[in-house]
């Protein structure tokens, strides 16, 4: 390449990240000014949010342009565009959610942090390249563990924040060891030509190691695993959500599952999964029937715990997070199914679109049923158990309401969006299982759907309780939340019926997306400077 | 092939470990060892000891100890800077500004935060 090309590469990089500089920028001056200028946490939520506006306008407007796939860190493709406007958009609901949460002198590096978090999410779903992805996810968690110490010091905030600390370092050294054996298996680090490389693998060009693919596999699958509360490494969650502010609660529910999943999809589905082109190779179809048969086993024990221990929760925040748990195993099944791509262009992205789809749809849900907790919470009526919520429909009719549509979606029942989550999910299953692993799709359709059935149980329970149950106490006032929790809360919950309603924009949305990643072009042509360099060689 | 490539760091693990070895084991040999209660004390600037050896220090030190880090750095980068300063012109100056400008504001985030403050 020209000094000229590599030039106009990083241009075309540095335009298309704008966005997430600019909310870095933005942290960093936050967090800075914050020891200097005292300000009530209004003003510094109310910069925060501009921020991220400015950011999402910056996201909008910046061209559509991608630098060339094969050469640069990021792929801004639709995979890139619409999950970053996803994201940002959820980060707005998270700083209202936030705004009264945390006090006046810890305001700035709190909503800096938040801010931190969003940049560095945004950037993971971007990322085209080993380190870049890496580089990341820890500018996900690294603020996220000063998020969960800034709003409360009391010792079990500390016990929660010290588990995930040392557990999230720990997935990060897992991750990082896998993506060192993927790095391996082709000396490559851009994540597009690592594919193809692999994809057309062929007798003039044999992998070195092909064993490192299973352990590059492996370690990554464990490393996110973590990030997305996956089975067996699902453990810190619900000590971490019950220990944590509610709002704290809501962002590890959705940003680390949102990215974890999106990283699955770019690094393992793009690279092991199976691709009309290398419907030949032998090495390859191996790695990738082990990749499927892994992520189903994982789908399975993730779904299957996470609904049975739920069914047992008394502590609403442990009930959201046993929850979270069984979603991430619903998304698993997707991510099976994305490695079994059918051979037919219409079916080459299902399990990938299903899973786009189904975090969007799991973004409103589960934000909403967080919020809804944190608005009801007030000093003189906790909220904490489940028996809290029982007779709310009398005193807080629009919460109700609210946390009503945001469970029956989590529940997948039919006219909201959370059905159409799970459908998408299912029917790639189903749609797999047409091909030559029958059985084992059959198996895992089949066990959604009975995970699905038993989820309904205790979310129907919730609704049943603050329907039709007499409250336990009735003496303290109805507490009022303010304007921009109620206004979080009502876009989550409207969008999640809206969205039921009319899901086919975010089909469309969602499947241009799933292509965009998992789409190898062409490479460019060798120029005859670089054969002579080659044959030199 | 690889090996011999990065046989010369396994050989300066070997000298590394082996002169921080030797003067311990030279010492065993040489020097005379007569050992008595007084001198399995624990030395303290030739003062008598007092109190216990496992006390609890403040926790307050370790934000001294990470304001100290400001400082080390600093000096660190500054030596090589200023020895080779003349050859590299206002580029090099420029840097050095820029580097001890986010110096600077790191410290002053900490003084305004209350770091200094002994309570």
């Amino acid at each position: 390449m020209t000094p000229a090309e590599f030039l106009t590469i990083s241009r075309q990089t540095f335009l298309a990240l704008a966005p997430e500089i600019l909310l870095l920028i933005a942290a960093i001056v936050m967090m800075t000014s914050g020891a200097f200028v005292r300000r009530s946490r209004d003003l510094w939520a109310a910069l925060a949010a501009t921020a991220l506006i400015a950011a999402i306008a910056l996201l909008c407007l910046s061209p559509a342009g991608s630098p060339p796939p094969y050469a640069s860190v990021i792929a801004n493709d639709a995979l890139a565009a619409w999950s970053r406007l996803g994201l940002l958009l959820t980060g707005l609901i998270l700083i209202a959610l936030a705004h009264n949460q945390v006090d006046d002198h810890r305001a700035p590096e709190f909503f800096g942090a938040l801010l931190i978090v969003f940049a560095g999410a945004a950037c993971v779903t971007a990322a085209n390249e080993l380190i870049f992805l890496f580089v990341g996810l820890e500018l996900v968690s690294i603020p996220t563990y000063l998020l969960l110490y800034l709003p409360r010091r009391n010792p079990t905030t500390q016990e929660a924040v010290t588990k995930y600390f040392y557990l999230s370092i720990f997935s990060s050294a897992l991750l990082l060891f896998g993506l060192a054996y993927l790095y391996g298996l082709t000396g490559l680090s851009n994540l597009k030509a690592l594919a193809y490389l692999i994809h057309w693998n062929n007798a003039a060009l044999q992998l070195p190691q092909p064993t490192f693919a299973v352990i590059a596999l492996v370690f990554i699958l464990a490393g996110l695993g973590f990030r997305v509360a996956a089975v067996p490494f699902h453990f810190y969650a619900p000590d971490v959500y019950q220990g944590s502010p509610t709002v704290l609660a809501a962002l590890l529910a959705w940003v680390p599952k949102a990215i974890g999943f999106v990283a699955l999809v770019r690094v393992l589905a793009a690279t092991f999964g199976w691709q009309p082109v290398a419907a030949e190779v032998s090495g390859l179809s191996s790695i990738s029937d082990r990749a499927t048969l892994l992520t189903a086993i994982l789908a399975i024990a993730t779904m299957t715990l996470g609904n049975t221990v739920a069914l047992a929760q008394d502590n609403l925040k442990r009930l959201l997070a046993y929850s979270s748990i069984a979603h991430a195993g619903y998304l698993l099944i997707g991510l099976a199914a994305a490695f079994r791509n059918g051979p037919e262009a219409s079916q080459a992205v299902l399990g990938a679109d299903g899973i786009i789809f189904y975090l969007a749809t799991y973004a409103l849900m589960t934000l909403g049923a967080f919020g809804v907790i944190l608005a009801l919470d007030a000093p003189s009526r906790p909220v904490e158990r489940v028996d809290d919520l029982a007779g709310l429909a009398r005193t807080q009719p629009w919460a109700t309401l609210a946390l009503t549509l945001c469970l029956l979606s989590l529940a997948g029942i039919p006219p909201l969006a959370g059905f159409w989550g799970k459908l998408r999910i299912f029917q790639s299953a189903l749609e797999v299982a047409r091909g030559p692993d029958r059985s084992l799709f059959l198996i895992l359709a089949t066990a959604g759907a009975l995970n699905a059935a038993i989820a309904a149980y205790y979310y129907l329970r919730l609704i049943v309780l603050m329907i039709f149950r007499d409250p336990i106490t009735t003496d303290s006032p109805p507490h009022h939340a303010p304007w921009p929790t109620i206004l979080a809360i009502g876009a989550c919950a409207s969008l999640s019926l809206l969205l039921g309603i009319l899901p086919a924009p975010l089909a469309t949305v969602s499947r241009q997306a799933a292509r965009s990643a998992l789409e190898l072009p062409p490479p460019p042509a060798p120029t005859p400077a670089q054969i002579a360099h080659a044959t030199a060689n | 092939m690889i090996l011999s490539r990065y046989l010369f760091i396994g050989i300066l693990l070997l000298f590394a470990v082996g002169f921080a070895i030797a003067p311990l084991i030279l010492v065993r040999l040489v020097a005379p060892a007569r050992r008595g209660s007084f001198k399995q004390q624990t030395y303290e600037c030739g003062v008598v000891t007092t109190g216990e050896t496992w006390v609890r220090f403040r926790i307050q030190y370790y934000l001294f100890a990470l304001l100290f880090i400001v400082f080390d750095i600093e000096t660190v980068f500054l030596y090589p800077w200023a020895a080779s300063y003349l050859n590299l012109g206002w580029f090099a100056l420029i840097e050095m500004v820029v580097f001890l400008a986010l110096l600077a504001v790191g410290l002053a985030y900490a003084w305004a935060r209350g770091a200094l403050r002994w309570l």
